[in-house]
């Protein structure tokens, strides 16, 4: 034996057992056989390659913030034994076993008795885990598209933002699709077994599980250089190091999980002192994250031009926004590329209500553009313009003269 | 219609109540069972381990002994009943079978 080891990633859904059991099996015929199965990365150490039979079984009682097995974990690997199963680890309720016969007893000969046992094995973690970060994805779509249909032209016109809104439901997706992943093969294997067939195989929802990180990771790449695309640094390496500082905190977690397992810790402390220190570290690594990101890096804003235009730019929208000097007025030029969105970002910005009030339409020719609509608010004056494809809001202090609308459009390129 | 659980036993289920006739320790139960039936029938551990706390909180069977994490068991009044219907319910089956197809023949 070299004595070496390797790491990977476990990507399998807790209640697929076959694709566990498959791919364990596959990696000891290379030579890898599996040390220490943790709750998302396993660790390998090489050996003689081997045609071994591999087993995962579950125990409902288990948790993984035990000290020790409990005495149904421990029960169930002398009953295993003594069918020559030898148990490899375990991580939340299942139990993993290998057998080096060549034709063992299985572990569980009973699908009926195997699927109840799944069953409350996932009622005790996976069920709860997956509702309750499904219900926070919910809930963080319901925020998000609040926003978008309230005014869709700030997040379509700038790729990180846009990336937010695609990703949001796909991520709210993927995080239910294992929920109800878990359910229809529920379904479907309590139908099979009922007429005596075996547990169902979750083929199709492994596969996908298999590609979900890697697209998530091309998923971050292209929001993280959009963002820095569009000039926003600070934001990118925001991005970054909350993601480095994601993992951090896990590791941290844990960390501190195994070590209240050494010391003996009962089950209620180590999940007291667990929860304790997820909380304490996610508000310091949020405030590390910022600080770094914000404060130690450079700034986008040293030297602001108070006349430059800022530009975002995306397939569907160009935002260029600013001051003017002379006239002094505030605007923001908004170029909808995408003509079937046209009248619904209009709508929306006519509509959106601010302390001046909603627009009203308003037949003033000195802008000489297709539609014109304005809001007051004492000596504030706001000017939503239409003019071919683009939605222009102009802000001034001051009441501007008609010459003084034409040099506005003539510097603003309309 | 769903079967209501232990209304019918599977053959498993059947075979480790068989051996519970007299008390037995729960992990010989594998062996007894492999032996009865000439092999037939095999009993995997972790279906045994589950089979049997099944039964213990039916009432079918109940501890005897323990010494460390070795269970005995026993077959209870209820499990006795449950086994004789069992055998009741096959012997009508084989029954049927055979004034069916010995009739043909």
């Amino acid at each position: 034996m070299s004595g070496r080891y390797k790491r990977e990633l476990m990507t399998y859904l807790l209640f697929d057992y076959e694709g566990i059991e498959e791919h364990l099996e596959k990696m000891a015929a290379k030579g890898w056989f599996l040390d220490i199965p943790g709750n998302t990365i396993w660790k390998y150490r090489e050996g003689e390659p081997a045609k071994v039979k591999y087993a995962v079984t579950y125990v409902p009682q288990a948790s993984q913030f035990d000290p020790e097995p409990v005495a149904e974990q421990k029960t169930l690997e002398e009953f295993c034994a003594e069918a020559g199963w030898q148990k490899v680890g375990d991580f939340l309720q299942a139990q993993i076993y290998m057998n080096r016969r060549p034709d063992p007893v299985p572990i569980e000969t009973e699908e009926e008795v195997r699927l109840e046992v799944i069953r409350k094995a996932m009622q005790k973690s996976f069920v709860p885990a997956n509702l309750v970060l499904t219900l926070l994805m919910v809930f963080n779509l319901a925020i998000g598209a609040v926003g978008f249909f309230s005014d869709p032209l700030s997040l379509l016109s700038g790729y990180g933002s846009l990336l937010t809104v695609v990703f949001m439901p796909a991520g709210t997706a993927v995080v239910a699709a294992n929920l109800i992943a878990y359910y229809v093969w529920l379904h479907r294997s309590a139908k099979s077994v009922a007429s005596g067939g075996r547990c169902a195989s979750p083929r199709l929802v492994r596969l996908l599980n298999q590609w979900e990180l890697p697209v998530i990771g091309v998923y971050f790449i292209g929001m993280v250089v959009g963002i820095a695309g569009e000039g926003n640094s600070a934001g990118a390496r925001y991005m970054v190091f909350y993601m480095i500082g994601f993992f951090g905190l896990i590791a941290l977690l844990n960390g501190t999980k195994n070590f209240m397992k050494k010391r003996k810790a009962s089950r209620g402390t180590n999940i007291a002192v667990f929860i304790i220190v997820d909380i304490i570290g996610a508000f310091i690594m949020v405030a590390i994250v910022s600080w770094l990101a914000f404060s130690a890096g450079p700034s986008d804003y040293a030297e602001p031009d108070p006349y430059a235009p800022e530009i975002q730019e995306t397939f569907l929208v160009k935002q260029i926004s600013g001051e003017l000097e002379s006239p002094n007025i505030g605007y923001e030029v908004n170029e909808i590329k995408a003509e079937v969105l046209f009248d619904w970002c209009l709508e929306k910005r006519v509509l959106q209500e601010t302390y001046r009030g909603i627009y009203t339409e308003t037949p003033d020719t000195a802008w000489n553009v297709d539609r014109c609509y304005y809001r007051s608010l004492g000596s504030w004056e706001e000017w939503l313009l239409v003019k071919d494809n683009c939605i222009i809001e102009i802000q001034n202090r001051e009441p501007l003269t008609a010459e003084q609308k034409k040099i506005i459009l003539q510097q603003l390129g309309l | 219609m769903p079967r209501e659980k232990f209304q019918t036993l599977t053959e498993q289920m059947f075979y480790i109540l068989l051996c519970l006739r007299k008390e037995c320790c729960g992990m010989d139960i594998m062996a007894e069972v492999s032996e009865i039936t000439d092999g037939r029938v095999s009993v995997g551990p972790g279906t045994l381990y589950n089979l049997l706390e099944q039964f213990v909180q039916a009432g079918m069977i109940r501890e005897t002994k323990v010494e460390g994490r070795r269970k005995s068991y026993i077959l209870t009044q209820k499990g006795a009943v449950t086994l004789r219907e069992e055998f009741e319910r096959l012997r009508k089956q084989t029954a049927d079978y055979v004034r069916l197809v010995n009739g043909e023949d």
